[in-house]
């Protein structure tokens, strides 16, 4: 069979690695290039993919006729503007995680899509498609947890994972917002009424990230992320509601899933608990994705606007964390520098 | 002809007086004279109950101990709203006080507190603290101050236990009113985490702190019966040299228990987790791989004997002991908590003044 989209892909660090095998599964999809400002990455990463050429230059990689659509997976701090000369090159475009580390990167995107009528589509979803998410969406109900007050994502994983460049630190926009997607998600989106937070570089490669935030409704949450050789790894999700508290812990030796509810005599009660289970990371994007440039509207994983609502998020704790102070209005907090 | 032993005198024998003072004061150097509580008829049951000795005196009140000959220190084991002006009232009086946590309702009482202990020179103030609880706090100050975790960026206090309120457990309903505890977990048991974490990491100065609250589980009660105090505590404060502190505490939680503190440093971490196999450990990473090590123990023990043990040798000696939270470092406990309160109440970021 043919494959119905061609791909570029751009960008061959950590996340590349994690979506090759899903992508040389998937034949509906062909890899025609791989770029990666790496040479000898993009060498290396073109060999995944049999019929792949690996192109010396992004622009080498956009002008090829074969090419459709681009996944991106580059540096966090250059995907807006890789994202907006694919699609002003014509080709529909997968951004990792939320695109832009703004909301603004964001709308340049979109805008650049609109302009070009392509598909600008976003893969912050890697958590909320998973498996045990579902599990836990069975319980994230107003009847199961009552009224939600706290929330707790972490992930805390070693560095030696962590296969972004020094440079790009990229634990906290992408791995971030992964567990950001996947929280807010599971809440129904509850706004952002402010935060505070602290972001430090750890190690040669590592970032440890910990946002605390106010959401309207009265919910406390907090986000930490890290990669370090230096703390125990961790990865776990916790909603709690007055009538039930849910977990995901998916840590090598955690619980798995648990939802404990309230009791007579005012106990807490396990109601389920489930080990770990392994996820697909990365098929239902790439078949939403599929699915947006055939039919023009994608059905599953993030939207544009949720995309924007993750990178008004790091937005403002990227602004908090240098002003060291609880920021509420993004355009107020910039214009305060 | 040997020297008669210290007297001290019990105040308010309730259930932490049974199960932790009391215990502790027989095998000690001190003699207990007199125990007192506000209801006398509840003291005349203590002393029957204890099987303490005829010469142990009843007060129903400070001033009557206050009044009999052989006092040298005070315990105080009342509910948190009557700790400040007992204690002022008992250094003024020329004795000795240990005081139950949490140490005082406010920072303004806190300040009274200091106030006294600083015109009664040679007087000493011990508010209970569980420090030392699994012996690994010195170890663990030790290390920061030798900089094997580097520079401190992140301390974490994790208190979270799923139906341990009071009112859960058929307690006394003061505890859950904000008149008389102050607050919930987060003053009862977050005081104690705030004290060690403090100890350990040499006072650092708090800049601000943003905190929300959550009040909300059912209390059993009568409707008539105050609850105000909070469930859930969070919140998230900035100190020197970029330092932040993350906390939750709560007696009451739809989830497992937790009951740990932790120090991020650019370097290594230390992790005391009551709830692990192993309590009290250092990480960090030699050539990209993870290594943990037992943290060592070797703390003299927390309890009420330890206590009056030390204070003991300081009433004989003056040598400094430090099994307690002195009236300075109390008030800095308080000073925090209160802006965390406030914080949580307007919903907004509470810069910190300088309790120093
Ligand atoms: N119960 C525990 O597990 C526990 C553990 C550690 C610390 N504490 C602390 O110990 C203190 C007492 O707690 P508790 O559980 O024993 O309370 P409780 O209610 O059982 O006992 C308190 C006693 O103090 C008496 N009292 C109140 N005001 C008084 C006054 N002005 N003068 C004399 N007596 C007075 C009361 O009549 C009562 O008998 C609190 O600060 C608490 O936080 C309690």
């Amino acid at each position: 069979m043919n494959p119905t989209v061609k791909l570029g892909l751009a960008g061959c660090g950590g996340a590349f690695a994690n979506d090759r095998a899903e992508l040389a599964k998937d034949p509906a999809y062909g890899v025609s290039a791989v770029w990666d400002a790496e040479p000898a990455a993009a060498q290396a990463g073109a060999q995944a993919f049999p019929k792949a050429a690996a192109c010396s230059s992004y622009a080498e990689l956009l002008a090829r006729a074969d090419v459709d659509a681009v996944i991106l997976t580059a540096d966090a701090s250059e995907r807006a503007a890789l994202a907006c000369a694919a699609l002003e090159a014509g080709k529909h475009v997968l951004c990792e995680g939320c695109g832009g580390r703004s909301p603004e990167e964001v709308d340049r995107i979109l805008e650049a899509a609109r302009a070009n009528g392509k598909i600008a589509a976003f893969h912050a979803a890697r958590l909320r498609l998973a498996g045990f998410t579902a599990l836990a969406r069975t319980y994230a109900t107003p009847e199961r947890l009552g009224r939600v007050y706290r929330v707790e994502a972490v992930l805390h994983r070693p560095a030696r994972e962590n296969s972004v460049p020094p440079e790009a630190r990229a634990i906290f926009p992408d791995a971030g917002a992964y567990l950001l997607d996947q929280a807010l998600d599971l809440l129904g989106w509850p706004k952002l009424e402010a935060l505070t937070a602290q972001i430090v570089p750890h190690g040669a490669t590592g970032e440890h990230a910990c946002v605390y935030a106010r959401l309207a409704g009265g919910i406390a949450f907090t986000l930490d992320v890290a990669a370090s050789d230096r703390l125990r790894p961790r990865h776990a999700l916790t909603i709690l509601g007055d009538r039930g508290g849910l977990a995901i812990d998916h840590a090598k030796g955690g619980r798995g899933f648990s939802f404990i509810e309230e009791a007579p005599g005012m106990r807490a009660k396990l109601m389920e608990s489930k080990p770990f289970f392994a996820f697909d990371p990365w098929g239902t994007s790439l078949r939403s994705f599929r699915e947006a440039i055939e039919s023009g509207k994608a059905t599953e994983g993030t939207t544009p606007a949720q995309a924007r609502e993750l990178a008004r998020w790091l937005a403002l704790a990227r602004a908090s964390a240098d002003q060291k102070r609880e920021v509420r209005n993004l355009a107020e907090t910039l214009a305060a520098v | 002809m040997t020297a008669p032993r210290p007297g001290i005198a019990l105040v308010g024998c309730g259930a932490i007086a049974a199960s932790a003072h009391l215990p502790g004061i027989h095998p000690s150097p001190f003699e207990l004279r007199a125990v007192c509580d506000m209801d006398r008829a509840r003291v005349e049951r203590f002393k029957q109950d204890q099987k303490l000795p005829g010469s142990v005196r009843v007060c129903a009140s400070l001033d009557e101990v206050l009044a009999l000959p052989g006092i040298d220190a005070v315990s105080v084991a009342t509910p948190p709203a009557s700790h400040a002006f007992l204690s002022i009232q008992a250094l003024d009086a020329g004795k000795h006080v240990l005081c139950e946590k949490p140490s005082a309702l406010s920072s303004r009482e806190n300040w009274a507190i200091c106030a006294a202990v600083e015109r009664n020179p040679g007087r000493t103030i011990q508010f209970f603290s569980s420090r030392f609880r699994n012996g690994h706090a010195r170890a663990a100050r030790q290390y920061v101050r030798e900089g094997r975790i580097g520079r401190p960026y992140r301390a974490e206090i994790q208190f979270w236990l799923p139906a341990a309120r009071t009112c859960d457990r058929g307690g006394p309903p003061w505890f859950g009113q904000k008149a008389l505890a102050g607050g919930g977990p987060f003053m009862d048991m977050g005081q104690y985490f705030l004290d060690r974490l403090f100890y350990i990491l040499d006072w650092p100065r708090w800049h601000s702190v943003s905190a929300q609250a959550f009040t909300g589980f059912p209390t059993g009660y009568d409707a008539k019966v105050v609850y105000d105090v909070e469930d859930h505590m969070s919140l998230f404060a900035r100190g020197d040299d970029g330092l932040v502190l993350t906390l939750d505490t709560t007696a009451r939680v739809n989830q497992h228990w937790r009951w740990s503190s932790a120090i991020h440093g650019s370097e290594g971490s230390l992790v005391l987790d009551n709830t692990a196999e192993k309590k009290g450990v250092f990480l960090t990473d030699r050539d990209g791989v993870t290594v943990e090590e037992d943290l060592p123990v070797h703390e003299p023990g927390q309890d009420m004997q330890v206590r009056l043990e030390q204070l003991a040798a300081f009433m004989a000696t003056g040598a400094p002991f430090e099994l307690g939270t002195d009236a300075r470092q109390a008030l800095a406990i308080s000073s925090f908590c209160e802006a965390a309160y406030r914080s949580a109440s307007d919903g907004t970021e509470i810069e910190m003044e300088d309790a120093a």
